[in-house]
């Protein structure tokens, strides 16, 4: 599937600005029409790649206000692509969230590594992903 | 895990069911709307859907109706939540296909509960599809087996008979008449499965068919047909000279001998041979030429050929018209008896008729027994026609009762084939009912050949038929291999002479011993003796000097009509007749 902007369907409630875009990289497709059905319903805009490789052109390309990033995906996974994003300067400071199936020790450790600001493990409660997202956008603002 | 989908436009109402449902029970899928929900069933795989009731565009009744026409997704729960709880609602959302609904604001021990028990439902669902696959695919390899079964020999891993008549029923339909079927029958085999067994009668059928295998060309078919039988079908076949070195090729192949189980065993085959022509319509019938083609070869003795032709198929196609016309003789009721009388040889009196079947053809006239009743035994036809007979013979005792000739009995023939029909019993049964006739007026002729096939069974046939009240008779007695040993324990009443013993009888001869013996053997076993087919006043005095009582024939009269029975010999009296 290539990728797309899906533009939410209504106008933003709490944003002044056009409807945060957020960059959604997984390759579960029933996951993805999840997500991005809620992200929609929530008043986000969403951009797909299913892949490390097409998550760094797009990022470049688009340069959303916050990346989501599933670590397991063939070929180049998450990390990789997350340590490659940050190596952009116009993406450095852009909020990621890194997504991993299993829990496992040390998991955090190495997504924080790469790069990302925070991490959720899967299945990811929809309530909690919007909850972080929220919040990193938030701590964007701040910060600018 | 059990894989969820809500259906919601308000994203928040789906947090409140995410922070009901615990995480480890449940796969969630979420859709903001009935469009995206249907697209992504096939991702989503929900084993049960929540479903808002209230939403723009589609609302939850059209999704819900929408899901439950899909086949692969009607059988998934569909629970309505919905905030409308009149019974009119309730009463739309089972309209549209729902299976439950959960009343708003949702409550967390209601969700899962419904939820569980949509799951259970699912579950048993799931399992009855399991099932019904699993059944429908041991069906399929049944089938597959039957399908190998029907199409393969066993024994000899050659194609059936019944695949070689689906190649020349493809053949006969697209019209390719270049083809031959050859018959090949092995000579006396059943010498070979008599003397050494059946364990080396397969064998050999074995070691024939690989031999026969070899003559096989390239674009051929060789089948095995039957016990011995093998068929050839041969394509490109122009005439019977490009055949002829085919067919002394495998009439070569049978001049080694063939080794079965350390035996060496000569065999020898007749072959016959039906080339291909648009006249045949049905796959059965070039077999059925080259079957008979065969049959004449075996005539002329051992490892001949016989191509099949026109006279051959005059033959067949005489027999097919018989057939034709026998069917139609019995319903249209062509059958009609005629009746020979049955004297008392010493008095002279009229004791009784033997039934014998005619038939009265519309264009051809009376035809005789001769030419159809093999005919009829040979189908089986012989059966229905043998009840027919049987039951125009009672009425027609019947009514000769009926009119003061209450003496007269009455002998209808029973063939084989009646003899070993299984309903025999209550087809006679059902006749005596309708008929009314005294049973015991009624003599039923059986032959000897018909005794003698199963003794042991037509033994208990007899006495049942006999408990009844008939009289039995043996028909032909003298022509089969009737055991002496057996005879006395038959219920029989009478034993009827052949005619070529009467023909011929002269003191001193063969024929009058015969005759002797039988009457002699008869009276001890105190059975009557009816002489067949006396024809002259010599052959009746000699009979009467024997001691046998009763006799039939030209010499009294032939087979009459019913009338010409009244008219000669059954005067509106009820005194006995003399001649």
């Amino acid at each position: 599937m290539a990728a797309e902007v899906l533009a939410a369907d209504r106008s933003p409630n709490w944003f002044d600005s056009a409807p945060p875009l957020i960059l959604l990289t997984e390759d579960n497709q029933a996951n993805i029409i999840t997500v991005s059905s809620y992200l929609k319903a929530k008043n986000y805009r969403v951009l797909l790649a299913e892949n490390g490789q097409e998550a760094i052109e797009l990022a470049k390309k688009h340069q959303p206000d916050l990346i989501l990033m599933d670590v397991q995906m063939p070929g180049m996974d998450g990390l990789e692509a997350t340590r490659q994003i940050r190596a952009y300067p116009a993406l450095a400071q852009t909020p990621i969230i890194a997504l991993t199936a299993l829990a496992m020790v040390g998991d955090r450790e190495r997504c924080l590594e790469a790069g990302a600001n925070d991490y959720l493990t899967k299945p990811v409660k929809l309530k909690q992903l919007v909850l972080t997202i929220q919040q990193l956008l938030a701590n964007c603002k701040l910060n600018t | 895990m059990a894989s969820i989908l809500v259906v919601d436009d308000e994203p928040d109402n789906f947090d409140v069911i995410e922070t009901f449902l615990p995480e480890e029970d449940f796969d969630l899928h979420y859709a903001a709307n009935g469009r995206e929900a249907i697209t992504g069933l096939n991702l989503y795989q929900p084993d049960v859907i929540l479903l808002d009731l209230m939403m723009p565009e589609l609302d939850g009744l059209e999704v819900c109706r929408r899901i439950k026409s899909m086949p692969q997704w009607e059988a998934v729960p569909i629970i309505m939540i919905t905030a409308l709880t009149s019974k009119s609602d309730l009463a739309k959302c089972l309209d549209a296909g729902a299976d439950d609904f959960i009343s708003k604001p949702v409550n967390r021990l209601e969700l899962n509960a419904r939820l569980r028990s949509m799951l259970r439902i699912r579950q048993q669902y799931q399992q009855l599809a399991s099932f019904n696959a699993q059944l429908e695919q041991t069906v399929q390899q049944r089938t597959a087996q039957l399908q190998t079964v029907l199409l393969q020999d066993s024994l000899t891993q050659l194609p059936s008979r019944t695949f070689l008549l689906q190649r020349l029923e493809q053949t006969l339909a697209a019209q390719n008449y270049d083809f031959a079927v050859v018959y090949v029958d092995c000579d006396q085999f059943k010498l070979v499965n008599g003397s050494f067994g059946y364990a080396v009668g397969n064998q050999l059928l074995k070691a024939i068919a690989q031999r026969l295998e070899r003559q096989l060309p390239a674009d051929g078919i060789l089948t095995r047909v039957g016990e011995d039988e093998f068929c050839f079908l041969l394509f490109n076949i122009q005439d019977e000279q490009a055949l002829e070195p085919f067919i002394q090729a495998v009439l070569q192949s049978f001049t080694l001998p063939f080794v079965a189980a350390d035996y060496e065993i000569f065999m020898s085959a007749c072959l016959g041979i039906a080339f291909g022509s648009p006249t045949y319509q049905r796959p059965e019938v070039p077999l059925q030429a080259a079957d008979t083609a065969m049959y004449k070869a075996k005539l002329r003795g051992k490892g001949g050929y016989q191509v099949f032709d026109q006279q051959m198929h005059l033959t067949v196609l005489n027999r097919l018209k018989l057939e034709n016309d026998l069917q139609r003789a019995i319903q249209q009721q062509e059958f009609i008896n005629y009746y020979q009388p049955i004297v008392q040889l010493d008095t002279q009196e009229i004791v009784g008729f033997e039934a014998l079947v005619r038939w009265q053809h519309p264009q051809r006239g009376m035809i005789s027994p001769a030419e159809f009743i093999p005919c009829l035994e040979e189908t089986g036809l012989i059966v229905q026609v043998g009840m027919a007979v049987l039951r125009q013979a009672c009425q027609q005792l019947y009514c000769w009762h009926q009119q003061g000739h209450i003496d007269l009995t009455m002998s209808v023939n029973l063939s084989v084939r009646q003899f070993a029909c299984p309903t025999l019993l209550s087809d006679v049964d059902q006749v005596l009912a309708q008929t009314g006739v005294n049973p015991a007026k009624l003599k039923l002729e059986i032959t000897e050949s018909a005794i003698m096939e199963n003794a042991e069974t037509a033994i208990a046939l007899t006495k049942q038929l006999r408990s009844r009240q008939p009289r039995i008779s043996i028909d032909d007695f003298g022509t089969g291999y009737s055991s002496l040993g057996y005879l006395h324990r038959f219920p029989v009443d009478t034993l009827k002479i052949d005619r070529s013993f009467v023909r011929e009888i002269q003191p001193g001869n063969r024929n009058f011993q015969v005759v002797n013996t039988v009457v002699t053997l008869s009276h001890q076993l105190e059975l009557s003796v009816v002489a067949e087919g006396i024809e002259t006043a010599q052959q009746l005095s000699w009979l009467q000097q024997l001691g046998c009582e009763f006799g039939q024939g030209y010499y009294f009269s032939k087979p009459l009509s019913a009338a010409e029975v009244e008219r000669q010999f059954l005067q509106p009296v009820s005194t006995p007749v003399v001649l």
